[in-house]
């Protein structure tokens, strides 16, 4: 193709990407720094307060207000707390972040409001003294009561048809709502967004099918369609149809599935939870209800799992020891992990199920945030891990005494989204199209084209982008092949390491790869292929520097060799970091404990020298796929 | 002293004071009048509200602190015997109110750990009925 002067093709581009929104918000101006050709911001979709059960069980005393402060660079105090109230522990992000998302578990706000509120009917009950008098307590009976699956009901103190709790509901929905509209920047400053939000929180015999449910404007329904109202995930898409979609004017929502590594094989099952077949409806539903997946959180990474439908090394990556919740507690509740836990497998499944339905439900981009329990969204920092109190583990003061976390937990990933600007249409456009990816922390930018015909010295070029959607579509987009061409498809892929902070630079890069899964023969398969890699620095273990220089970008466009105009296809980007210090690493250092040294190990810190836990990761982004279908 | 009162005093300072395992979800070391006290809160959740993890660890409770109630029982059955046959009659008294007054006094350490009090940190008697 013959190259356009940038400015031609800036414009071509921005005109073609310059499209409104297929549904506005609210009308508002735009923002002084729109950018027509896509920016990435950076943002956290799943944070937990002290509404949610779970985080109040553990000391969680930050509200939603509160954590969009957070989010916006403010200094918060957390748990513990001294006897006079106030907290032992500050936070304050190094960077803010561009928005966020509190999600508090929907399931039992009004029982959770009635227990801390003298004078509710049902506050005198005897689950609720237990949780007054021994919270913890309370975060297995009530947590388990509420997740029993099609067989959950409500509890008896909320008296008859649940009327008590879903009255007291609606207190703390409000304060949800209001924090979201007050934190959202609508000036044309545009510096912050925050949407409304909440998790329903649906897992049957403790296998985790927890879905964010994100809203795209200040139209919401009147109370949250919880895991009690709708107690199978389809039942939760048709509710959201009938309550927001197209039971309100103006309201739009999308729901986001996590932790499939904690669904015992039940997130990406090809049947229903309830063991139904998928219909086409079931499929086209899906689709349309769930363009994204959380890949990775406080709780584990769930993009594959070495052994586990790949051989794919990297896949080693922040995995949990368990499949299920309750597998944590005893192991003989985990069974052998099952394909249908792992988002490339679902890719790879999804291909099949399009073949059979017409549509692929497993359609989905990818998004990573931390599941914070402690009201702080975005605070992902390896070198300063507070503990994130998921699935109700108490997030202790640490320090030389303890580690503040369980050593399979990890600080989390963020959320990217390229938009055109820093508003809720802007990004839940972006979102809807799948033009996200998902990193395990660092703030990596990553571009990510597919198309036929991309030069080879497209990264030379100062029009990557432009050129990129010009020729091409972005990450998440779907592939069409011009005419009869046999020649494969290329991708073109670019990476900026994480500047970091001057208190804290970011790690080099160490390598972009691409993954590809497709279908053949009514079997799915996968490849990874290296597209370019750098020679990063030495990590000294002791004290977690970095020696050396490594690259801060890496660029470049890859031609599937294997291509098979015939086959479906999905192709994702994969950029690496050069290895860095686990966090436990960075605590277990400064407690001074030298595992070849038992004396310098005490009990509570014993966990420093499980080797099942590596001292060093790779921090990734995972960006959401390119699919590719015969079909066009 | 008689040996059933003997039996009595001891057994009841050793419900208060001796910690012993649990594990219902999660385990620690508490006394068993501390299990008693969780498995007549859960015993009252479950008939109020049902549910089966809660029917599990209601289970669990009570049936641990039944099975400590007992051995504490014979621990102190046998306590009694011994210290009646070896210890003169005239001291069997002092030495019952000194065998309490050790235990009472030793549960004044942080020799409990629960992860439902202070965050699984060691405890004594009193921070953990507080």
């Amino acid at each position: 193709m013959r190259r356009l002067p940038r400015l031609t093709l800036g414009l071509v581009v921005a005109v073609l990407l310059g499209a409104p929104p297929s549904l506005a918000a609210e009308p508002r101006g735009p923002c002084d720094d729109r950018d027509p050709l896509r920016r990435p911001f950076f943002g956290d979709l799943h944070v937990h307060t002290t509404l949610s059960l779970d985080a109040s069980t553990q000391g969680t005393r930050l509200r939603p207000r509160d954590a969009y402060r957070f989010a916006q660079g403010e200094e918060v105090g957390i748990q513990p707390h001294a006897e006079d109230g106030s907290p032992l522990r500050r936070l304050r992000l190094p960077r803010p972040l561009d928005f966020a998302a509190v999600t508090d578990h929907a399931e039992l706000f009004g029982e959770l409001r009635t227990c801390r509120t003298p004078g509710l009917p049902g506050h005198d009950s005897p689950i609720c003294l237990v949780y007054r008098r021994w919270p913890r307590l309370a975060f297995f009976m009530m947590n388990s009561r509420a997740a029993e699956g099609e067989d959950s009901t409500r509890f008896h103190f909320c008296g008859e048809n649940a009327s008590h709790c879903l009255d007291a509901a609606l207190t703390p929905w409000r304060e949800t709502i209001e924090a979201a509209e007050e934190a959202y920047d609508r000036s044309s400053g545009c510096s912050f967004t925050s949407f409304i939000a909440y998790e329903w929180t649906g897992a049957p015999m403790s296998r985790n099918l927890h879905r964010n449910v994100i809203f795209r404007g200040s139209e919401v329904p009147d109370l949250p369609v919880s895991s009690l109202d709708a107690t199978v995930v389809s039942d939760l898409w048709r509710q959201l149809d009938e309550e927001c979609t197209t039971g309100k004017e103006g309201c739009e929502v999308l729901a986001i599935p996590h932790n499939s590594n904690l669904s015992g094989g039940l997130m990406f099952a090809e049947e229903e939870e309830t063991g139904r077949p998928f219909t086409a409806e079931y499929v086209q539903l899906r689709k349309r209800s769930e363009p994204l997946a959380e890949l990775v959180q406080h709780k584990g990474d769930s993009e594959c799992r070495l052994g586990v439908g790949t051989n794919d090394e990297l896949c080693n990556f922040e995995l949990l020891p368990y499949d299920t919740f309750s597998g944590k507690f005893t192991s003989a509740l985990t069974s052998d992990p099952s394909p249908a836990s792992f988002v490339r497998n679902a890719l790879g499944q999804g291909l099949l199920l399009e073949e059979r339905f017409g549509t692929n439900p497993f359609q989905f981009g990818l998004i990573g945030s931390t599941d914070t329990h402690l009201g702080t969204p975005g605070y992902v920092e390896e070198n300063a891990h507070p503990g994130h109190g998921g699935a109700g583990q108490p997030a202790t003061s640490g320090g030389p005494a303890r580690l503040p976390d369980d050593i399979e937990f990890n600080p989390g990933g963020l959320a990217v989204v390229w938009a055109e600007e820093n508003t809720r249409d802007s990004l839940f456009d972006a979102m809807s199209r799948r033009e996200t990816y998902s990193t395990s922390g660092p703030r990596m930018t990553v571009r990510f084209f597919g198309g036929f015909g991309y030069p080879g010295d497209m990264c030379d070029g100062p029009d990557f982008a432009a050129r990129g959607y010009e020729d091409g579509v972005p990450m998440g987009g779907e592939l069409v092949r011009p005419g009869e061409t046999k020649a494969g498809p290329s991708f073109a892929v670019s990476a900026l390491a994480d500047p970091g902070t001057v208190a804290a630079p970011g790690a080099p890069l160490q390598r972009i790869q691409i993954v590809k899964g497709w279908a053949k023969g009514g079997r799915t398969q996968e490849k990874v292929y290296d597209v370019t890699r750098g020679d990063g620095p030495k990590l000294d273990l002791e004290t977690c520097q970095l020696s050396g220089e490594g690259p801060r970008a890496l660029c470049g466009v890859w031609t599937d060799p294997d291509f098979d105009p015939a086959e479906r296809a999905f192709y994702y980007a994969r950029v690496l970091e050069t290895p860095t210090c686990r966090w436990h690493t960075w605590l277990c250092n400064a407690a001074g404990v030298r595992c070849a040294d038992p004396d310098s190990v005490p009990e509570p810190l014993a966990p420093c020298c499980d080797e099942t836990y590596p001292r060093a990761l790779q921090e990734r982004a995972v960006t959401s796929p390119i699919w590719y279908s015969p079909g066009g | 002293m008689t040996p059933t009162a003997t039996c009595r005093i001891l057994w009841a300072a050793l419900l208060l004071t001796l910690p012993v395992p649990y594990w219902a979800m999660e385990g620690g070391w508490v006394p068993t009048f501390w299990l008693v006290e969780l498995a007549g809160f859960t015993l009252a959740v479950l008939v109020t509200e049902g549910g089966s993890i809660v029917s599990l660890i209601t289970g669990l409770f009570v049936l641990e602190a039944l099975l400590a109630t007992l051995v504490l029982y014979a621990l102190a059955r046998f306590g009694a015997q011994l210290l009646l046959r070896s210890v003169p009659e005239a001291w069997q008294k002092s030495s019952v109110v000194l065998m309490v007054l050790l235990l009472l006094a030793s549960s004044l350490f942080r020799v409990y750990t629960t992860p439902l009090v202070a965050g699984g940190g060691r405890v004594n008697l009193l921070q953990l009925f507080a």
